[in-house]
């Protein structure tokens, strides 16, 4: 899942990217209000990680701009400000959750993760599709009672299309919800691991529909 | 005295006590001199009486005559408690011209009472007496009316007890009276008192009560000062906890997640980045720490006395200047300056303006003075990037950090610069430099506090 952090100290920013890409998010950073909004424009972010004291802003600017444009995205801000009445001014203007700063990176991780289910409609942590099931947390999947050993990209690409069962999912959407900007794509990144994913749940699972992209079946 | 209240009673008891004892005497006198006159008129009164009873010839009425003065002493008034075992106040003798004693009264002496004429006094045995005698010539007798001092003195001495029991308890109930109402006139005080002991320490509200005693006004006025100074300097370290707590976080945050990340780490690449960035972490939340205190001192500095003396402006910037990246170019009038300042916290002020100036500037920091206005200006120019217009006022706000600040800068420095600034008279003032980057102006709003090197010094080497 794509995940954009914006915190402007540079050491917490690089925790933030280097231990929630560790708990499987494809995670991009910015330091700046102004680049927040940019990276919100041009890719687009399951989840935003928000801080609230920013140079050139307040993180609420990113938060009424992300709302006024409906964007479907979960916003988790991380704020030193953690008076009640900031927690609720925060939670009013449109944030999913809200946490003060210092947190554990396992329930920022942790409370994305809900925010995404939450997002999806969806109340049980696990994902079940038939006889697939996922579990997001530990990052394991099983096919029946056979556990699916799955590399990081395979396991993210299932998950994408468990979450939406009954929609197309293009080749683009999964390249911008696996990669992040660092990230070198190869131009068939994306068909090798559908490949490789066929390869383990058998070929019927991933449909491709021509032109515009897969879906399960 | 410790006690307002003892100390009031002691002055008001004492001064009662003086004008009581002065109205005692002089009641003691004035009777001692009344009861004198009153006893000496009985005397001559009596003595008449019997005289002119002997006009009449009736020399059998003599002895009567002499027993009737004896008894009339007598008097209802004078001696109300008259009994049995009652002592005749007055004697009465009557002597031939010839020396020989007529007649007397009851209880009279048998030696002569007087031997002139008119008042007189005698001792006779150990008693003495007053009398008056009246010379008779028709009968040919003196008629001697007399009574004792003793006598009147204890007259005197019963009046004067008779007075005193009720003063004596006048006066100790006058006591109680006075202590009772200082007491009472004392009781704003120690209302007052009360109120400001059940105050509880939280309560930094101006006090009220009382304002309408005039006396305990300045106090209470005083006291309203001191709790406004009190809460403000409460509300300025209540405010800067919080500040210096909320920015503590977010290192503190970051230094979490990068040992959280450490301790996840599979590799040994990641594990030393995070180590790595803990480390730096640790080292610029130091400095933070160090700027907070920095700060707390300055804070407190406006409260306390600065150590003032004439500092030479080369000197106080000396180390600064060595230390920049980019030249210094210091004015020569500058130069022949010096500054009436606490020299420790002054260097430091320079040094937080040319440590900015030194870190933005491309090529050049410039220090100049303006002495043309009615007050001197000091100005620090820079050709850095400058701030723009709109953030300038911001500049010197606790923890502000422009939009460009370099990373690990904690937003108090010009803060600091200020509150030292102002503790020495001087205001501070930013705006575009002429160079192109910030100007950072330096007004001495009392001209007294810069002046040019003596010449003496200026030539000694």
């Amino acid at each position: 899942m794509r995940l954009l952090v914006v915190e402007d100290d540079p050491v917490l920013r690089d925790g933030l990217q280097v231990g929630l890409a560790a708990c499987g998010w494809t995670v991009d950073v910015v330091g700046r209000v102004e680049d927040a909004l940019a990276a919100l424009e041009s890719s687009a972010f399951d989840a935003v990680v928000l801080d609230l004291g920013l140079p050139d802003g307040d993180g609420l600017d990113v938060l009424q701009r992300v709302r006024a444009r409906n964007m479907d995205v979960g916003v988790l801000i991380l704020s030193a400000r953690d008076a009640v009445v900031d927690r609720i001014q925060g939670l009013d203007s449109g944030a999913d959750d809200y946490l003060g700063k210092p947190f554990d990176l396992d329930e920022v991780s942790a409370r994305l993760r809900a925010m995404r289910r939450r997002l999806l409609g969806r109340a049980t942590p696990a994902l079940r599709y038939g006889d697939l099931l996922l579990d997001p947390k530990a990052r394991l999947a099983w096919l029946g009672d056979q556990d699916l050993p799955l590399s990081r990209r395979e396991f993210a690409v299932l998950e994408f299309l468990v979450e939406r069962p009954n929609q197309v999912i293009s080749r683009s959407q999964l390249e911008e919800r696996l990669y992040g900007w660092q990230e070198e794509i190869g131009s068939n990144a994306v068909e090798v691991h559908i490949h490789h994913l066929r390869a383990k749940l058998g070929a019927g699972r991933i449909r491709t529909v021509r032109g515009l992209g897969y879906t399960l079946s | 005295m410790r006690s307002i209240r003892v100390r009031l009673f002691i002055i008001l008891a004492l001064v009662t006590a003086v004008v009581w004892g002065t109205s005692a005497l002089w009641i003691q006198v004035r009777t001692q001199a009344e009861i004198h006159r009153v006893l000496d008129r009985r005397l001559m009164e009596s003595a008449r009486m019997v005289s002119s009873l002997l006009d009449q010839g009736d020399l059998t009425a003599v002895a009567g005559a002499a027993r009737v003065a004896g008894a009339a002493g007598v008097g209802p008034a004078l001696s109300p408690a008259a009994g049995p075992g009652y002592e005749r106040q007055l004697s009465c003798q009557i002597w031939s011209l010839r020396g020989e004693l007529v007649s007397r009264s009851d209880g009279a002496p048998s030696e002569r009472l007087a031997v002139a004429d008119g008042f007189s006094e005698r001792t006779i045995g150990d008693e003495r007496w007053r009398v008056y005698t009246v010379h008779n010539r028709v009968a040919g007798v003196q008629v001697m009316v007399g009574d004792r001092l003793a006598m009147r003195e204890g007259l005197v001495g019963s009046i004067i007890t008779s007075l005193a029991a009720p003063t004596l308890v006048g006066l100790a109930a006058l006591g109680l009276l006075i202590w009772w109402s200082v007491g009472r006139g004392l009781r704003p005080v120690r209302q007052l008192a009360d109120t400001l002991g059940a105050r509880r320490v939280e309560d930094l509200s101006p006090l009220t009560t009382l304002g309408g005693v005039e006396e305990l006004r300045p106090m209470l006025e005083a006291l309203n000062g001191l709790i406004d100074r009190l809460a403000a300097a409460r509300r300025r370290q209540a405010e800067f906890t919080a500040a210096a707590a909320h920015e503590l976080r977010t290192p503190l945050a970051g230094l979490r997640v990068q040992a959280q990340v450490a301790v996840n780490a599979t590799e040994p690449e990641t594990r030393a980045r995070a180590l790595q960035h803990i480390l730096g972490s640790v080292d610029r939340t130091t400095a933070l720490v160090s700027r907070l205190l920095e700060m707390a001192r300055a804070d407190e500095a406006v409260e306390q006395a600065l150590m003032r003396r004439w500092v030479p402006l080369a000197e106080l910037l000396h180390t600064d200047i060595t230390g920049c990246r980019v030249p210094v170019e210091i004015s020569q009038a500058a130069t022949a300056l010096e500054l009436h300042v606490d020299p420790d916290r002054v260097s430091a002020l320079f040094g937080n303006l040319l440590a900015n100036a030194c870190a933005h500037a491309r090529t050049l920091v410039r220090i100049d003075i303006d002495q043309t206005g009615s007050s001197p200006i000091l100005t620090i120019d820079d050709d850095g990037p400058g701030v723009p217009q709109a953030d300038l006022p911001k500049l010197g706000r606790r923890f502000y950090r422009g939009p460009d600040a370099q990373p690990g800068g904690s937003g108090l420095g010009l803060s600091i610069v200020e509150t030292t600034a102002r503790a020495h008279g001087l205001a501070v003032t930013y705006g575009r430099s002429p160079l192109g980057g910030l100007r950072v102006t330096l007004t001495f709003v009392s001209p007294d506090t810069i002046r040019a090197k003596p010449k003496s010094k200026a030539d000694n080497p």
